[in-house]
């Protein structure tokens, strides 16, 4: 399994672990009839995640998760979807994938 | 503010009748169509999102309906999708009943959670009288699903 895909499936789930986690989203979602029973599971599911990855990745994601809230974000246009810094054209994707903005430490995904 | 289920339903976005009848092939049959939509960059990725979704707590919502929904990176733009079966879809509900109707809500990951979650209550909301579901699963064309989405208030 590649790198890029273990790191959009990490920031996905910490997208629905903040979902479940939130005080107003959480309980919006009860609210909704949507019981939160699994979330021990999801956190499982995370930490399985998070030990396949590489360490490089794992420091640049906590790195940029704790400053921004959000860790990975796509390119468009050659323009990071974080910072929204136009890339220099030495900037090229590697083969998974995967660069960090030098701009603002996001990890990028080029799509 | 716009919503999703004010917006037109693309007739890509409509599946007349699902191909598949247990939870997890409908969440990858999804994700496949949202992919050759144009919606979802990676239907691999989309349907591990939805499936981690159903892992945190089961989506449907009872008398036949289901709501997965997802916000990830792999999706482009915000989106609604409706799935239809009339033989019916095992999804696990509390009330035993199959899932014929399936609304799939998708939100880029730049979309905050409460407005996310604002777009799954429209769609529970379209779906909640008896009346509104059986006119969502008779409903001949994206056009006309569309124009039942757009009775739910904003």
């Amino acid at each position: 399994m590649s790198g890029c895909g273990d790191l959009i499936r990490l920031h996905d789930l910490d997208l629905l672990l903040e979902e479940a986690s939130a005080g107003g989203a959480r309980q919006r979602a009860a609210g909704l009839g949507f019981a939160v029973s699994g979330l021990a599971g999801v956190e499982r599911a995370r930490a399985q995640l998070f030990s396949r990855l590489e360490r490089r990745w794992l420091v640049a994601y906590e790195r940029a998760q704790r400053r921004y809230g959000r860790a990975v974000v796509t390119v468009r246009d050659r323009v990071c979807q974080g910072c929204f810094i136009t890339l220099p054209t030495s900037a090229v994707p590697s083969s998974e994938c995967l660069t960090v903005c030098e701009s603002c430490g996001r990890i990028l995904v080029w799509r | 503010m716009s919503t999703l289920l004010g917006q037109a339903l693309h007739p890509a976005h409509l599946i007349s009748e699902l191909k598949t009848r247990s939870r997890d092939s409908v969440l990858v049959e999804l994700a496949r169509q949202a992919q050759e939509a144009g919606v979802a960059l990676e239907a691999d990725l989309l349907s591990a999102a939805l499936r981690m979704r159903e892992r945190l707590g089961p989506t449907c919502v009872g008398r036949g309906v289901a709501i997965p929904n997802a916000r990830s990176l792999t999706v482009a733009r915000p989106v609604v999708m409706v799935g239809r079966s009339r033989r019916g879809v095992d999804w696990g509900a509390a009330d035993g009943e199959a899932v014929r109707l399936v609304v799939l809500v998708l939100s880029p990951a730049t979309m905050p959670a409460a407005r996310h979650l604002a777009e799954v209550a429209r769609a529970l909301a379209a779906t909640r009288t008896a009346r509104a579901r059986q006119r969502l699963l008779e409903s001949d064309s994206a056009e006309a699903v569309a124009g039942l989405l757009r009775e739910v208030p904003g």
